[in-house]
């Protein structure tokens, strides 16, 4: 894996919980798809809100950025994404899907610099780049000081669902 | 008596089905195919850091083709029951145009026009299938700018008719919501000395608009020293069931080519896009015959293409200026600036 390219910034983080970071869009599977665990029943009736509200909540990413930069993104799953530009901001909203590298928080610190072209991802390593599941459609824009990130899963969707019924196709209930 | 909104729609959904699912019924080749699709050993090792932009659009124009041909390769694979006896001689090619439209009068209001192409090689299922990928409309005319399109591409599958320059397409227009589409269609080319002549002819169906034919003729003449002045005329009339009686469009244009992205372009078309640094003008006239005839508009356009980064990318620059009946006749002008990217699998494009 290539080395990266922050080291000092960590403390401004508040993604304190980031295990790796992905290195390229194409092919990457940056769903959370753990080993499903399996619960008892007790535990499942303790959960079951908790789990579908969160399940809900995968679905939708929605979040408001302040910094400096300009850049736009559009993502029709990861095999047709796109980035252009350079941010570095801060960021508030809904977090969208969770992934197997970054625990999903409503703020925290997002940044990255180049291309991306159906795919093919020509930006730069950082601890704050923000990660899209591979199903995900969004739009992003940032001008200037202030920008918007938005995207939904339909893969998402299914799994909020299921989970209805007490099933769980990603296998990411608590 | 049938809904026609149902007819069209079961037709929709039957050639979005013929389209992407052709022997979809085995699920583990479903699957290999989404793997092969998103396998990573065609991309080359990223940096961590890029040292400059140059080394972006390097990297980016190295790797795009790997991937999207490993993608086309494993749609090869899909399509012909993952039984690979040929592998591609020819690379697919891909192109991508970002253009961004100002109009002036508008005070310049801009309006972003990605477009996006490709010839795709499938040795495995040629002898049956082509796959084409494409921003151009089904019922396009000659002279129709980017952004005169509308929004979505073109998805779907074409076969051709062995020793005649017929084929026939079937696909899906990916857009909200999605349209079908079959397409006949019928283009050749004659040359007679420095004369180029290419008469085309397509009859169409679209699940939205109906019933639909083109009908056009474009003809060109190299002049001048090394044969690099063109001058030309491109006639079309374009009649369906969605249109305003028979709709027409007439063009003259004038050329000057230095320097050709393909050395043999003047044994096929002369387009702008052939171009890889000229400069050229386009008078256009566009109307509709219901009944009587009616002018539309008149269009006039200066177009500039020169090498921008390497040889992949192109800048166009073309101001124009329109003549619309509906607005009286009043000059509207704008300015189109784009980027024109090749990705060929070539060691330069």
């Amino acid at each position: 894996m290539p080395a990266l390219s922050e080291t000092n910034d960590t403390a401004l983080s508040s993604n304190a919980e980031i295990t790796t970071v992905a290195t390229n869009t194409v092919g990457h599977d940056a769903s959370f798809t753990p080993e499903k665990k399996k619960h008892n029943i007790g535990h499942k009736m303790l959960f079951y809100i908790p789990n579908r509200v969160l399940d809900l909540v995968d679905i939708f990413r929605l979040r408001a950025k302040v910094g400096p930069g300009i850049s736009g993104t559009l993502q029709l799953t990861s095999v047709a994404s796109f980035y252009a530009g350079t941010h570095n901001t801060v960021y508030a909203g809904l977090p969208g899907p969770r992934s197997a590298q970054k625990k999903p928080r409503p703020w925290g610190r997002e940044k990255q610099k180049g291309i991306i072209l159906f795919g093919v991802d020509a930006t730069d390593d950082s601890l704050f780049a923000p990660e899209h599941s591979p199903s995900e459609i969004g739009l992003g824009l940032h001008i200037l000081i202030v920008g918007v990130d938005a995207g939904i899963d339909p893969v998402e969707i299914g799994d909020f669902l299921a989970g209805i019924i007490g099933r769980d196709p990603k296998g990411d209930d608590k | 008596m049938i809904n026609k909104s149902i007819l069209r729609s079961t037709i929709s959904l039957m050639l979005f089905s013929l389209t992407v699912a052709h022997g979809a019924t085995e699920t583990n080749r479903l699957l290999s195919f989404k793997t092969a699709i998103s396998k990573t050993d065609a991309i080359k090792e990223k940096p961590a850091t890029f040292d400059n932009w140059s080394q972006r659009m390097d990297y980016i124009h190295d790797n795009f083709h790997n991937v999207m041909q490993s993608r086309t390769e494993a749609t090869d694979l899909f399509l012909a029951n993952g039984t690979e006896t040929k592998k591609q001689e020819v690379p697919s090619r891909f192109r991508l145009g970002l253009y961004l439209e100002s109009d002036v009068d508008e005070g310049f209001s801009l309006k972003f026009d990605p477009s996006f192409e490709s010839e795709i090689s499938l040795p495995n299922t040629e002898e049956r299938w082509k796959l084409i990928i494409t921003g151009k409309e089904i019922d396009e005319m000659p002279d129709t700018k980017p952004s005169e399109r509308e929004k979505g591409f073109s998805a779907g599958i074409q076969k051709g008719i062995k020793d005649l320059p017929i084929k026939l397409d079937a696909g899906v227009r990916i857009r909200w919501l999605p349209e079908g589409f079959l397409k006949l269609s019928w283009r050749t080319l004659w040359n007679a000395g420095n004369w180029s002549i290419i008469p085309s002819q397509k009859c169409y169906y679209e699940t939205d608009e109906g019933f639909g034919e083109v009908s056009a003729l474009s003809t060109y003449l190299c002049f001048g020293e090394k044969l690099r002045g063109t001058i030309g005329t491109a006639s079309a009339v374009r009649w369906s069931e969605d249109t305003d009686g028979v709709e027409w469009s007439h063009s003259l244009r004038l050329g000057h080519i230095s320097e050709s992205i393909e050395k043999d372009y003047r044994k096929k078309s002369i387009r702008m896009e052939d171009t890889a640094r000229g400069t050229g003008i386009k008078l256009a006239v566009y109307g509709h015959k219901n009944g009587t005839g009616i002018v539309d508009r008149y269009r006039l356009t200066f177009i500039h293409r020169r090498p921008l980064y390497k040889q992949w990318v192109y800048l166009e620059i073309a101001p124009e200026v329109e003549w619309q009946n509906e607005y009286d006749w009043d000059a509207e002008y704008t300015l189109r600036i784009g980027f024109d990217m090749l990705f060929w699998g070539t060691k330069t494009r």
